[in-house]
């Protein structure tokens, strides 16, 4: 029965479990089919957005010089070119400065005029000089006469990969062009020459595969977490090396300069360029991209769009930063993900399940869900993991809210329950009590009929047999029986009106309060008793009375109700069997801790005493039980019988 | 206080009862046979127990129905209860009970004949004469209890009475031996004496005048009765 209802307990456990099993399981699919990819990709850039507003220093480390009208030709609407010459000048200013390394990023189709003369010298002379093409789409050749090693060292193509919302999160940096050359960006050929140049370790960083991923490239020991299918990303957006940008710092933290301005001052020249990391782009291209923290910026007009020199800009100093400051790169893993989407929703079905009411269940599930919230921030913070956080929240929630339910409807059961339970076991009490009144009723009826007619009806049977009784006398006792017999009926009547605990006494035709001392009691019955016309009390000399008083508090009504019929049964036997008696003893004594209530005739009734065994014994055998006492009946001596209780008076 | 047999009797006497007609009556009598006692009243039992706490009595004449305090009924289990205190704080209390219903001491038999003092028993409808004749037994330390005995019970004696008339009159001990023998005070023979008289229907005060030896006069009936063997 017991291990059936544990069979029973388990098996429901399973079946409420397997809700939770059908969300996880639905979720996790949802999930590697890329259904959350959108709203996961809006929690990253939430995340990043909560992680800008924290960061305010700005990045020295890049300066932006942007060329002016001052240089250039064309107008805002048409777009803006440059002449080789100008361009010449500014870069061969910006050199003379000792920059780290200086990039160009302006695609060879702005640049007029002749290039062999003024450029091309240029690249020559600086290594660290790069420029820029584009492979993707329509490509766009690089200048014209540079020669295999400076297509190979000092050009990147400067493609951008733009998300189907408009955003900009991945930077390509790597890429086979449409015929099948590998090539580096403008980033990644910035940055190599940037390690090369710098005086941050004392052996170069070179430019190599990854280690444990070996599609993707490393400066030193830092390898690039490329975008794999773990990130969401439909299987035909991710080709060649991706990375997740992580836009730390401000929107806009470079320094950006204008041309003229930087040319104009001397220490603008000596603060922004020396050892820098310099771009120079045309002012105010065309372009502008939105980037993961726009969204959620409540400026309306455009100057949160960065331009395409920022976002490169944006690439290079999240690695520069990753390699000198072991700032983390953003990425993320399968089987993490997996993890803590299983681990926030167990942990969210266990506190949900278990909660003691609706409000602390809903409690806890918030502290869930911004616990959750918090690690991922935390997570992506300071080692670069992003989770998948939309997934996680999803899972939490639903899972939580269905629990909750369940909980809720299970301690509504179980409350009614306990009152059922409750209910029935007041009404097992109450039938038990009634059960218990009724049968003491009956043992209180019996014992009045037992000790009261029966006794008159002995005694009159006893006599008529002995033919020692007259016709009169007959009628008389006769009368007494009929008084007896309706007194004890008319007493129960009584007693049930009046709740009142009292001894049936139908031969004196009286009842006793129970609640007087017991000595009293004992009196009132001696007295009552000696007052019948039993044969054995006829011939009595003398009897030795007394009663001493009795700590009666430690006997309950009942015990006395019982003593009292002892003590009537025992004189009832006198009367009855100890006929010629000439002395009685009836004591009650207290003898250390204990009572001795005796009573002792000197009458011939020995022998019958022996033959009869019923209702004496009865009662004798209830009050031992009772009152954990001892009930003595033997001959006394020389004639006659003895009947003694001891019972215990002290708890 | 004992039996005591002082010729020109003083002191004080308190009288319970609730009905003016039976305190004046009471008084009269008791007024014509004691001329030198202060007589004192009590109409309730808080007022008799106060009363009995400020007083030291030669006699305490108590009803037994009575109120509990003023403006309360009277009830026989108040005058009941107002006899037990009595004879547990004052055990040697000379005691008269005057009552109507005296079959309602029969319940506090054992505490009356265990009482030390003088105790009587008196019913309001006896004549003045046979009520003075307990009261006066009751103030000389005597005791009338008859009234309350058990129909058929013959003599009821209290064991220890029992032993007092064996060593009296089989082993011919005087009372002080008795008193040593039972390992009680000389005092608690007199009185065990006394609940003799009472049980063997001898009425000392009469007994005496008529010239008759009281403990020749026990032996006579005690053997008559089948006391003695």
């Amino acid at each position: 029965m017991e291990e059936q209802s544990r069979w029973e307990k388990l098996l429901d456990r399973l079946k409420t479990s397997l809700w939770g099993v059908g969300i996880l399981t639905s979720i996790v699919g949802a999930h590697s089919l890329g259904a959350f990819h959108v709203l996961e990709l809006m929690a990253l850039d939430r995340l990043f957005a909560t992680q800008l507003s924290f960061e305010t220093s700005s990045d020295k480390a890049i300066t932006i010089v942007e060329i002016g009208p001052n240089y250039t030709n064309g107008t805002e609407e048409q777009g803006y070119t440059i002449d080789a010459a100008s361009l010449t000048e500014i870069l061969d200013n910006i050199l003379k400065n000792e920059p780290a390394v200086v990039g160009a990023d302006i695609l060879p189709y702005l640049i007029s005029g002749d290039l062999s003369d003024s450029l091309l010298p240029v690249f020559q002379r600086h290594s660290n000089l790069i420029a820029v093409e584009s492979i993707l789409g329509d490509p766009i050749e690089p200048l014209p006469g540079l020669s295999e090693t400076q297509l190979l060292q000092q050009v990147g193509f400067n493609d951008l990969i733009i998300d189907r919302d408009g955003t900009v999160r991945r930077a390509l940096l790597s890429a086979y062009d449409n015929a099948d050359i590998y090539k580096n960006s403008f980033a990644v050929q910035i940055l190599q020459s940037y390690f090369q140049n710098s005086n941050f370790s004392s052996e170069s960083i070179e430019l190599k595969n990854g280690s444990i991923d070996p599609e993707t490239m490393s400066f030193g020991d830092l390898e690039i977490p490329r975008v794999k299918v773990d990130y969401g990303y439909a299987g035909g957006d991710i080709f060649d090396v991706q990375a997740l940008i992580n836009y730390r710092g401000r929107v806009k933290p470079f320094e950006t300069i204008s041309a003229t301005d930087l040319l104009a001052s001397q220490s603008n020249q000596d603060t922004l360029i020396k050892d820098k990391v310099v771009i120079v782009s045309l002012i105010d291209s065309p372009q502008k991209y939105k980037t993961p923290l726009t969204i959620f910026d409540r400026v309306i007009d455009n100057s949160h769009l960065v331009s395409g020199v920022e976002i490169q800009a944006h690439v290079i100093s999240q690695i520069i930063k990753a390699v000198e400051n072991q700032q983390p790169l953003i990425r993320t893993n399968r089987t993490a993900q997996y993890i803590f989407l299983l681990l926030f929703s167990i942990l969210s079905i266990v506190v949900s399940r278990f909660s003691k009411d609706v409000i602390s269940g809903f409690i806890r599930l918030s502290i869930i869900t911004f616990s959750s919230i918090l690690i991922s921030y935390i997570l992506l913070l300071q080692i670069g993991l992003w989770l998948p956080l939309a997934a996680i929240l999803a899972s939490v929630t639903a899972n939580g809210l269905i629990y909750i339910n369940y909980a809720q409807n299970e301690r509504r059961w179980a409350r009614l329950i306990a009152q059922r339970n409750i209910a029935l076991e007041k009404e097992r009490h109450l039938s038990e009590k009634l059960a218990f009144e009724r049968h003491k009723t009956i043992e209180n009826v019996f014992d009045s009929i037992h000790n009261g007619p029966l006794q008159t009806l002995a005694n009159l049977l006893r006599r008529s047999r002995d033919e020692a009784i007259e016709l009169p006398e007959i009628c008389l006792g006769l009368e007494d029986l009929n008084r007896e017999i309706r007194y004890i009926g008319d007493s129960i009547k009584q007693d049930v009106t009046d709740k009142k605990d009292s001894l049936d006494v139908s031969y004196a035709g009286t009842k006793f309060d129970l609640d007087i001392p017991l000595q009293e009691l004992f009196q009132e019955v001696y007295d009552a008793m000696l007052s019948r016309p039993l044969l054995g009390f006829s011939n009595l000399k003398f009897t030795i009375i007394s009663f001493e008083p009795i700590e009666s508090e430690i006997l309950n009504v009942e015990v006395k109700r019982k003593l009292c019929r002892f003590l009537e049964e025992a004189l009832g036997n006198v009367g009855k069997h100890a006929v010629g008696a000439t002395r009685l003893v009836v004591t009650g004594k207290n003898k250390d801790d204990r009572y001795e209530l005796t009573v002792a005739d000197n009458g011939s009734g020995a022998d019958t005493h022996q033959v009869e065994t019923g209702e004496g014994t009865r009662i004798g055998k209830e009050i031992e039980k009772l009152t954990r006492g001892k009930f003595v009946r033997r001959p006394n001596k020389p004639k006659g019988f003895f009947c003694q209780l001891i019972f215990p008076i002290s708890a | 206080m004992g039996p005591t047999f002082n010729e020109a009797p003083t002191g004080k006497i308190l009288i319970v009862d609730d009905h003016q007609v039976v305190l004046s009556g009471t008084i009269g009598i008791l007024r014509e046979h004691y001329p030198n006692h202060e007589l004192l009243t009590a109409k309730t039992a808080q007022e008799a127990l106060e009363q009995l706490a400020n007083h030291r009595l030669s006699l305490a004449i108590l009803d037994l129905s009575i109120p509990e305090a003023y403006q309360q009924d009277a009830k026989v289990e108040t005058g009941i209860e107002l006899l037990r205190q009595v004879m547990k704080h004052y055990p040697e209390q000379n005691i008269a009970v005057q009552s109507t219903y005296i079959k309602a001491l029969v319940r506090v038999r054992s505490e009356i004949d265990s009482h030390q003092g003088g105790f009587t028993i008196v019913d309001k409808s006896m004549s003045s004469q046979d009520i003075f004749q307990r009261i006066d037994g009751a103030l000389k330390g005597f005791s009338h209890t008859r009234g309350i005995k058990a129909l058929q019970a013959g003599i009821e004696l209290k064991p220890e009475w029992l032993e007092v008339l064996t060593l009296a009159f089989h082993e011919g001990l005087q009372d002080k031996a008795i008193a040593q023998e039972l390992n009680v005070q000389p005092s608690t023979i007199r009185h065990y004496w006394n609940k003799l008289y009472d049980v063997l229907e001898i009425d000392p005060e009469v007994d005496k005048k008529d010239g008759k030896n009281l403990r020749s006069l026990t032996e006579i009936r005690a053997r008559e009765r089948g006391l003695l063997d």
